[in-house]
């Protein structure tokens, strides 16, 4: 109905505020982060405009001996491939407990698959610093798990559990499961199990036509949940703070400490630029072979 | 461009061409109709040929690529459907589902302001037309399909439009309630003068409902007419294969004898049928003949024939015939009349006998 | 499906102890939480009898409850303008057809994509920037972007699954579009805007990161809250606080989740 003219105004006024919205207070704001992070460094924080520098970048590498000489430090390249393997296992360890999971869900009738996925909604829905501290409280030397394990008698000393990679991965695999269940899920569900027959009936056994038959069919499920998993586990703050301390740093706290005691703003702007640029790396490396967007699965 | 007078509807060259993922696909192409006032109009053709499409032209839900459209000889281009004096009862009924029967059926009154009283005494007419009243506070998902369907009637009926667009309404009904259904519709449309323009891709369907019947094939309108002449008289091989059952004869004309022309057959032999004048000596035709037009004798004159294969159908008996070299079967329907005997055998050899009137030359 | 369940030919060794475990650590450390909101010791490890005590004490705590109150300030007001914006955009994606359609739906998903934390950084730089001061007023606009994902999907989903049939029955029947849209689109719209503004809701009542960047001094919310006192130690009051945050989202993901499975 109308004519073109009319029907570009509608669509303008329509998609316009939540366009505005997100291209005016996100959009621009991650430009101008990548210009903040090629500036120079204020005295007492913030920056100094027009005085442009890779310094930030440089510091990533190395660091400024007393002579002004680069000399190779590594503290910072050690906490990025700190956070890819924390991500890279809590990634695996959801997908090696995840995927049975979602397997188990799509084999359950109608009405109860239904209310399993309810459940596993539930906690992405419920507070994440909430969720990360009730761990505390079952990690601590004095908490539940040491407590039950000296009960039984399993140990004599509490077994060190709070701010340890362990810790951090708990929480972390916690923190994201339902995001690697439900697409798994999703695409489980999709599957004519009329094939798996077929295979039963051409003589596979109950391994083969799971190898060759649902993961195959799983696969897309597979991949937007890792995706899912792995991109906030690798720029998580909440969860290496409460549970990771001071000796298990990962992106996100190291970002966080240079707007905070550390006021280094174009160094933390060149944090977040790299941390988003691997982001969408991953982005772009999933969207290559799958074509859609993760939430869309 | 020139409005018809007593046109309901008027197409002029209408063309819709849609955007599909695989290329462009010719929706409509090219239709020239009139559908006269008060009339049943009904709009065959097999799934995919471009019924829905028309009717949502008239509709004003789509626009046409090209051509024209005139409803009581107003052009429509550009007109949305809301100003539109046509209803329509959707295939899937489209009943609001959030409100009462009801309240669907005066939806229309109200959004042509039309006073309250007048609504509710109107609306009490329509449902009892269509046999629902007292159902009027239900909501559509407590009714069967049947009562749905009556209600997508009331509701377009209600609003007395000029025109009246049935999308397939039968087609998700069983068949005792379908049969019942058409009665039911042909009464309407006879006590209201409204014209019906009613899409079905069931051709026994529109041969029995039908003032005339529009038989559709690929966008393209090929013939249009009574049930009788659609029936007796179809002017094309699509049209003739689509309406009932009907034997299709390669042929070439190989003389005149007055009003009679003698056609040679390709499979062996000689037929002889109407002359329509519409083709010259020597040139290929096709034949339709019906299979109960066609008569078996032991002997006699007529083409030699070999009764292949005996299918019996209660009421009839179809004998399905091997004519000369003909691949193609020729099927002959023949009434049981009880004690009549004289059925005919498999394997027997008979003569086929077909009187000229019964021989339609088709154009292509 | 075909019959799926009690098929011997499904069952995997393995599979259905990995789905008890899972749901077991998805729910365990909640229910530990909540009794221990209810624990009367203060050292919290042993349990010594059931008490409401923390409760009182938490709801008593005038520091928690303004920073409770400035919580629902933000999320009604960035709920109200996300879902506003989050329902027109999908009329207009839901309805129409364009060629730049794809681009505009990743621009409506990338709070959803980019890590929280790079978010927060540029949020912060930007307002930082431009000069606006540190307050509610931008705690507000930070949290109404990344709900409008959130309230548009339901949305979406809802329009999507809405027979088109119905709105051109409308027109057919008189309507113009406006009451087309009055009269069948938004009753039928309705839970999926009920469910998207509560799942906006939610978001914006459990976002810590971003809100800990661009909260001033006078905006802690009640997540940046608790994150301090957590910071300080672990105490019963913080147990019940927390367990507190846990019933409000659950209470409104079920609603959101019923008002969304609502029959037309
Ligand atoms: N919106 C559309 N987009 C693309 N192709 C369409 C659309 N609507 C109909 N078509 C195509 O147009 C042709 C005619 O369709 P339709 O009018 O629905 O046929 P009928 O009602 O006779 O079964 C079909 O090939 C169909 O696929
Ligand atoms: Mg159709």
């Amino acid at each position: 109905m109308g004519g073109g003219m009319g029907r570009l105004l509608r669509r303008s006024l329509l998609l316009g505020p939540a366009l505005f919205i997100i291209g005016f207070f996100m959009l621009l704001p991650l430009f101008l982060m990548g210009y903040v992070s090629i500036l120079e460094r204020g005295m007492a924080g913030g920056v100094q405009w027009g005085q442009h520098t890779v310094e930030a970048y440089v510091r990533f590498l190395f660091e400024r001996d007393l002579m002004d000489n680069l000399v190779v430090n590594i503290d910072y390249l050690r906490i990025f491939a700190r956070s890819f393997l924390l991500a890279l296992s809590t990634t695996i360890i959801a997908l090696l407990i995840g995927l049975p999971t979602a397997f188990y869900m799509s084999l359950q009738p109608a009405r109860w698959r239904n209310l399993l996925i309810f459940l596993v909604t539930i906690p992405f829905w419920t507070n994440l610093l909430v969720r990360n501290y009730a761990w505390i409280l079952l990690l601590r030397d004095s908490g539940l798990i040491n407590g039950g394990l000296q009960w039984l008698g399993l140990s004599s000393e509490p077994i060190r559990l709070l701010y340890t990679p362990f810790a951090v991965g708990v929480g972390l695999t916690y923190s994201f499961l339902p995001f690697m269940i439900l697409p798994i899920y999703a695409s489980l569900e999709k599957i004519d199990l009329r094939l798996v027959e077929a295979a039963y009936d051409l003589g596979a056994s109950k391994w083969q036509a799971l190898r060759r038959i649902v993961l195959p069919l799983a696969m897309p499920g597979i991949a937007a949940g890792s995706i899912l998993v792995f991109i906030p586990s690798l720029g998580a703050y909440v969860t290496p703070e409460l549970l990771g301390g001071s000796r298990q740093l990962m992106i996100g706290n190291l970002i966080q400490g240079q707007f905070g005691a550390a006021r280094n703003w174009p160094f933390g702007a060149a944090l977040a630029f790299v941390l988003l640029a691997l982001v969408l790396l991953a982005m772009m490396l999933y969207a290559r072979r799958y074509r859609r967007a993760p939430g869309q699965a | 461009m020139q409005a018809t007078s007593g046109a309901a509807i008027e197409t002029q060259r209408l063309t819709k061409i849609f955007d599909g993922p695989g290329g462009e696909v010719r929706a409509l192409d090219g239709v020239d109709l009139i559908i006269r006032e008060n009339e049943f109009f009904t709009l065959l053709g097999p799934s995919g040929c471009g019924k829905t499409t028309l009717l949502r032209l008239v509709a004003g839900f789509e626009q046409p690529t090209s051509g024209e459209l005139l409803l009581e000889g107003q052009p429509m281009a550009h007109r949305p459907p809301h100003r539109r004096p046509v209803n329509t009862v959707f295939q899937s009924y489209a009943l609001f589902p959030h409100m009462s029967v009801a309240e669907n059926v005066a939806f229309g009154l109200e959004m042509q302001r039309t006073p309250r009283q007048d609504i509710k005494a109107r609306v009490e007419r329509m449902l009892s037309l269509v046999k629902l009243s007292g159902m009027g506070e239900r909501r559509p998902a407590q009714l069967s399909g049947g009562q749905q369907q009556r209600v997508a009637l009331a509701r377009a009926l209600a609003n007395q439009p000029k025109v009246l667009l049935l999308d397939e309404p039968l087609s998700a009904l069983d068949l005792k309630l379908r049969k019942d259904m058409q009665i039911e519709l042909k009464r309407l449309q006879n006590e209201t003068g409204i014209t019906f323009v009613f899409v079905t891709h069931d051709q026994e369907e529109a041969l029995t409902m039908s003032d005339r019947i529009a038989v559709m094939n690929e966008g393209q309108v090929l013939q249009v007419g009574s049930p009788t002449e659609i029936y007796e008289h179809p002017t094309s091989r699509f049209v003739a294969d689509f309406i009932g059952e009907t034997n299709l004869l390669s042929a070439r004309l190989s003389r005149r004898d007055g009003s009679r022309a003698i056609f040679d057959l390709d499979g062996g032999g000689e037929l002889q049928g109407q002359d329509d004048g519409g083709h010259q000596e020597g040139a290929a035709v096709t034949l339709a003949v019906r299979p109960e037009r066609a008569e078996l004798q032991r002997d006699g004159p007529g083409l030699p024939a070999r009764v292949e294969q005996l299918v019996y159908f209660g009421t009839d008996t179809h004998y399905r015939l091997r004519l000369g070299n003909d691949p193609t079967p020729f099927v002959v329907r023949r009434q049981n009349r009880s004690g009549a005997g004289g059925g005919f055998a498999e394997g027997e050899e008979v003569r086929l006998h077909i009187a000229p009137d019964a021989v339609r030359v088709l154009q292509d | 499906m075909l019959k799926r369940r009690g098929n011997p030919l499904w069952r995997f060794p393995g599979v259905a102890p990995t789905a008890a475990f899972v749901f077991a650590y998805l729910y365990l450390p909640i229910f530990i939480l909540i009794a221990f909101s209810f624990n009367e010791n203060r050292l919290a490890t042993i349990w010594t009898g059931f008490t409401f005590d923390w409760y009182s004490v938490a709801l008593n705590n005038s520091d928690m409850i303004r920073a409770a109150r400035n919580s629902l300030i933000v999320a009604s007001s960035a709920t109200f303008i996300a879902t506003l914006a989050a329902i027109m955009a999908a009329l207009c994606m839901t309805r129409e057809r364009f060629r730049r359609q794809q681009a505009v739906n990743a621009v409506i998903a990338l709070p959803l994509i980019v890590p929280e934390i790079v978010t927060a950084v540029a949020t912060l730089l930007f307002f930082v920037i431009i000069g606006i001061r540190l307050g509610l007023l931008t705690v507000i606009i930070a949290h109404t972007v990344f709900c409008i994902p959130f309230a548009y999907l339901p949305i979406r989903a809802r329009l999507q699954g809405m027979d088109p049939r119905l709105e051109e029955a409308a027109s057919d029947l008189y309507a113009d579009p406006w009451r087309t849209f009055r009269r069948i689109t938004l009753p039928l719209l309705w839970p999926g805007i009920l469910s998207g503004a509560m799942l906006a809701f939610i978001i914006s009542l459990d976002t810590f990161v971003i809100t800990y960047f661009v909260a001033g001094a006078g905006a802690t919310t009640l997540p940046v809250y608790i994150f301090g006192m957590i910071r300080i130690g672990i105490t019963p009051e913080v147990n019940a606080v927390s367990a507190l945050m846990l019933l409000i989202s659950i209470t409104f993901v079920t609603l959101s989740f019923l008002v969304g499975r609502m029959r037309r």
